[in-house]
């Protein structure tokens, strides 16, 4: 992944921020009539998940190779049968039509490898998923590198960078909480 | 009873041309006359003149290789379509999941159709658009400048998707509109313009950022003459 790949995508992520402030800003606006307040509130949770599921990809991706624990790799490859499943699922679910998030979730008793269709994070949190990995699989995050067709080959490279400490660190906030 | 007698009242006194409900009336004859007709079913296949002309030719702001790759995506949707269509046609009606692949059927059916209309309604250098087309233009937008603002704005729309203009034939109205997806949100009527704002239409050539420099740089490009040909045909 090319440096001018990834400081675009940063770029893309201070709009969203961008954007969700100027959203606050219009909320805040008293001329501004009920309904389009209705309809400027949507949109700032939709830039709200844009921020959110950035913030939770850039943090679980490490030019170093970081393992789990051996305890972490256990529970979570027992419903897997081991991390390279999940890899693969995690490959398996981008294919998935459109664009989204490929992510690992957790829930209180399950873990699932689930496609988060554009920015829809509700679909996955509403049916209480919780995010341990998050891969962006929207265009902007690897045609510059990988080309229209190469979302699968992204897919397959990011899963060995993916940093297994911060994975491990969500799934026990999520478990003691 | 009553709102019968009423219902029947209103359609003796009304002058409208069509009855406000279809349900069968007493006395029609229980059998319509069918005329015969019968299509001749197809698959999606890649239209080769539109590849070569989008690919082939030069189109400022746009690069070859992007152009390329784009139509290779185009290729996939038609591949796609095609193999949605054969397990549909497989699949079991009672099972529920394979039912799943219809919903997906609209993604990729859409994607073709919208390929094809946006690398059609392209020209490396059009003609400015007839006096005709800029007079029913203004009509709904104001001017053709306001028409080309509304395009790159409504272009604009945070998610991934179209800007089409569809003829809705009930209102006689041009519809401008965001098209989410391929599919949610396309406004009933026949597609005169189609511009193509997912991320992979600009994003080899312009920052993630600058979907704005791509949509100011397209609407340069659009065939105007090709755009009002669909309008008369779809009139």
């Amino acid at each position: 992944m090319t440096l001018n790949q990834i400081n675009d995508h940063f770029r893309y992520y201070e709009k969203a921020v961008a954007n969700y402030n100027a959203l606050t800003t219009l909320l805040a606006n008293d001329s501004v009539p009920e309904q389009e307040k209705k309809q400027i509130e949507f949109r700032r949770t939709y830039e709200n998940n844009t921020i959110r599921l950035h913030e939770l990809f850039f943090e679980n991706i490490n030019p170093k190779r970081i393992l789990p624990s051996l305890e972490f790799t256990d529970k979570i490859a027992s419903a897997f049968g081991n991390l390279s499943a999940i890899e693969q699922d995690l490959v398996a679910v981008s294919e998935a039509e459109g664009v989204g998030w490929a992510g690992l979730f957790a829930s209180n008793d399950s873990v699932v490898v689930a496609f988060i269709r554009g920015s829809d994070f509700g679909s996955v949190s509403d049916a209480g998923y919780k995010p341990l990995i998050i891969i962006d699989c929207w265009e902007h995050a690897y045609v510059k590198d990988f080309g229209m067709q190469g979302k699968k080959e992204y897919v397959s490279t990011l899963t060995k960078y993916i940093d297994w400490g911060v994975v491990e660190k969500r799934f026990n906030d999520i478990r003691s909480a | 009873m009553m709102h019968i007698l009423v219902v029947l009242a209103l359609l003796s006194s009304c002058k409208c041309s069509f009855h406000p409900f279809s349900g069968p009336l007493k006395n029609a004859s229980p059998k319509r006359p069918v005329g015969t007709y019968k299509l001749s079913p197809q698959e999606y296949s890649v239209n080769e003149t539109l590849v070569d002309w989008v690919t082939k030719n030069n189109f400022p702001g746009i690069s070859n290789k992007m152009m390329v790759e784009h139509v290779d995506l185009y290729r996939g949707y038609v591949k796609n379509a095609n193999t949605l269509l054969a397990n549909m046609a497989k699949s079991s009606i009672d099972s529920v999941m394979k039912l799943e692949l219809g919903r997906r059927f609209g993604f990729e059916a859409n994607g073709v159709h919208l390929h094809e209309l946006f690398f059609s309604n392209l020209h490396p250098s059009p003609a400015s658009p007839s006096e005709n087309l800029v007079s029913v233009i203004s009509d709904e937008f104001g001017s053709f400048n306001k028409f080309l603002e509304r395009i790159q704005i409504i272009g604009g729309t945070r998610g991934t998707g179209w800007v089409t203009m569809t003829l809705d034939k009930s209102l006689n109205r041009l519809i401008l509109n965001w098209v989410n997806e391929h599919q949610d949100g396309q406004s009933i009527g026949d597609v005169v313009l189609a511009v193509d704002c997912w991320e992979h239409a600009y994003i080899k050539d312009y920052k993630s950022t600058a979907r704005g420099d791509y949509l100011q740089n397209l609407v340069k490009l659009i065939d105007w003459e090709v755009v009002e040909r669909r309008l008369k045909a779809a009139m």
